[in-house]
C-alpha cells in the first residue's frame, strides 16, 4: 500500500530568485538530487525543465507577460520542494 | 530524527565539541572518492539537517580507505559546490554521526540501514554549525567553505567496509549544497508512446520519469509518476514491449494504449498531492547488486485510477541498465525524513576524513 506523506517539512532542495524580468532567464540551484523540475506557467501549461550539474536554467517566453506566478516543483519525494517565482514587467 | 528537546540536552557538549574544530591544515584528510580530492566534482547534493531532516549511510569500500587502516578517524568534512549559482547561508543543524563495520562492500549496498551496518559507534552529538560562504569556485578545503564535524570520540578503522552515518534535523533548513561526484556510464532510457492523462494536455507531454543515472546495479531506480490529485497509481513492469500497442478505447480509455508487455504491477512506494502539481508518486525498483544486470533491458508504464477522470495511462519507459557496474568506491543510502530509503551510487557527496 502507498504510503501517502503528510510531513510539513520543507526541505531547501531548489533556490529560485524571488523573481524574474519577461523574457529573463530563470536560473535555479538544485540540490535534492532531482533530475529535472516541474513548472506550471499559466497560459502555458506544464513542462518540465533539465537540471545539469545542479542548475536548471529557462528562458521565459515572451508570451509570459508581467505578473505571471511559475509554480516550480522539484518532485522529490518525500518532501518536495517547491517555490513560487513572479514574472515582472520590463521598465 | 532528532527531537528539538533531544538536541537542546546536547548542547553544552556541542558547545565544546564545535570549539574543538580545528583549523582545515591541523589535520590529516582522506578524501572519497579519491578522485575528487583536488578537483571539483560534476554534481551537487545536500545533506541531512541542512536540506532536509533524516539520515544518510554512506558505505565505504576498504579500498578506499587503504591509508587510514590501524588509525583513529577524528572527523568528517565536506566542501562547498562550487558551481551552485546562490552564496551559501550560514546555519546551525543538530547532527548525530555513527561509524561501525558495514555487512557489505559499496556493491551491494542494501536500502536497510540497519541491515547494512547493525552495530555502530556514535562519535559525535552536537550542532553542525554551517559558514556563510560566498560563490568564488572551486577553493577545495579552504575555511570558510567547509562543513566540519570534529568527532567527540576517535573512531578506530582497523579494515574492511565502514559505514558512516549521518542524522540531522533542523529547525529552518538553510542552503548549503555540497560538492558531489558522480558515477559515469550509468543507464538510460526512451518513452514510447504517449501519455492519455488528465494532465497531459499538450502533444509529448509527460507523466512518468526517472532518474537515468540511477539505473544502474545495485543502485535504486526511483520512478515518480504524476497524476490527477485523487488518482491512485500502479506502474506495470515488463521485460520488453508489445510490437503493436494494445489500444485501450474499447476498456473506455480514448487515446491510451498498453505498451508493456507485463508480469508485474508494483504499488507506489509513497503518494503525495500537491495543489498545483497534482498527485505524485513514487516506485522503488531495487536493481540487484549482481554484474548480471548490467545492460539489462526492461519496461515500465503507469496505470493512473482516478476517482474523477476514471483510468488513463502514462507514456512507457524502455530502460537500460548501465552497462558497467559502479566504481565510486562508496555508496549513499538515504532516508529522507519518514520516506523510504534507497541507495544511490550513481551520486555521492565528497567526504573528507579526518585522521590521525
Amino acid at each position: 500500500m502507498s504510503r501517502v506523506v503528510h510531513s510539513t517539512q520543507d526541505p531547501v532542495g531548489i533556490r529560485p530568485p524571488a523573481s524574474v524580468r519577461e523574457g529573463g532567464n530563470l536560473q535555479i540551484g538544485v540540490t535534492s538530487g532531482a533530475s529535472e523540475l516541474e513548472f506550471i506557467i499559466p497560459g502555458l501549461g506544464r513542462f518540465k525543465v533539465p537540471v545539469s550539474n545542479g542548475i536548471a536554467e529557462y528562458r521565459l517566453p515572451p508570451t509570459v507577460h508581467g505578473g505571471t506566478m511559475i509554480f516550480i516543483s522539484d518532485r522529490v519525494m518525500p518532501f518536495p520542494s517547491t517555490a513560487i517565482v513572479q514574472v515582472v514587467s520590463n521598465p | 530524527m532528532i527531537s528539538t528537546s533531544s538536541a537542546r540536552r546536547f548542547v553544552p557538549s556541542l558547545l565544546v565539541a564545535t570549539s574543538m574544530a580545528l583549523p582545515a591544515t591541523a589535520q590529516t584528510r582522506l578524501v572519497v572518492p579519491s578522485a575528487a580530492t583536488n578537483a571539483e566534482q560534476a554534481s551537487t547534493s545536500w545533506l541531512p539537517g541542512i536540506g532536509f531532516d533524516g539520515r544518510v549511510q554512506f558505505i565505504v569500500d576498504p579500498s578506499s580507505l587503504v591509508s587510514v587502516a590501524q588509525r583513529n578517524l577524528v572527523g568528517l568534512e565536506f566542501r562547498h559546490d562550487a558551481t551552485n549559482p546562490v552564496d551559501l547561508t550560514a546555519g546551525v543543524a543538530s547532527v548525530v554521526v555513527r561509524l561501525g563495520a558495514a555487512t557489505t562492500p559499496a556493491f551491494g549496498a542494501r536500502a536497510d540501514l540497519t541491515a547494512n551496518a547493525p552495530l555502530l559507534t556514535e562519535v559525535y552529538r552536537g550542532t553542525l554549525t554551517a559558514p556563510a560562504s560566498t560563490v568564488p569556485g572551486y577553493v577545495g578545503w579552504l575555511d570558510p567553505h567547509v562543513l566540519r564535524i570534529v568527532f567527540t570520540q576517535p573512531y578506530p578503522y582497523a579494515s574492511g567496509p565502514l559505514a558512516i552515518e549521518l542524522e540531522g534535523s533542523a529547525a529552518a533548513h538553510f542552503w548549503w549544497p555540497v560538492d558531489a561526484a558522480t558515477q559515469g556510464g550509468t543507464g538510460g532510457f526512451s518513452r514510447i508512446g504517449a501519455s492519455c492523462s488528465p494532465l497531459a494536455t499538450a502533444p509529448g507531454d509527460s507523466t512518468l520519469s526517472v532518474r537515468a543515472p540511477a539505473l544502474i546495479a545495485g543502485g535504486t531506480a526511483i520512478f515518480t509518476q504524476d497524476t490527477a490529485a485523487d488518482a491512485a497509481a500502479i506502474l506495470l513492469f515488463g521485460l520488453d514491449l508489445f510490437p503493436n500497442p494494445i489500444p485501450l478505447a474499447s476498456l473506455g480509455l480514448p487515446g491510451c494504449s498498453l505498451h508493456v508487455n507485463a508480469f508485474a504491477a508494483l504499488p507506489a512506494t509513497m503518494t503525495r498531492v500537491d495543489p498545483q502539481f497534482g498527485g505524485l508518486h513514487q516506485f522503488h525498483l531495487q536493481i540487484p547488486a549482481d554484474p548480471a544486470f548490467a545492460s539489462a533491458i526492461f519496461a515500465v508504464q503507469g496505470l493512473e485510477l482516478g476517482a474523477s477522470a476514471g483510468l488513463a495511462t502514462s507514456e512507457a519507459l524502455s530502460c537500460q541498465i548501465a552497462t558497467t557496474i559502479p566504481s565510486l568506491g562508496i555508496a549513499a543510502v538515504w532516508s529522507i525524513g519518514n520516506g523510504t530509503p534507497h541507495v544511490s551510487h550513481e551520486l555521492v557527496p565528497v567526504i573528507g576524513i579526518l585522521h590521525d
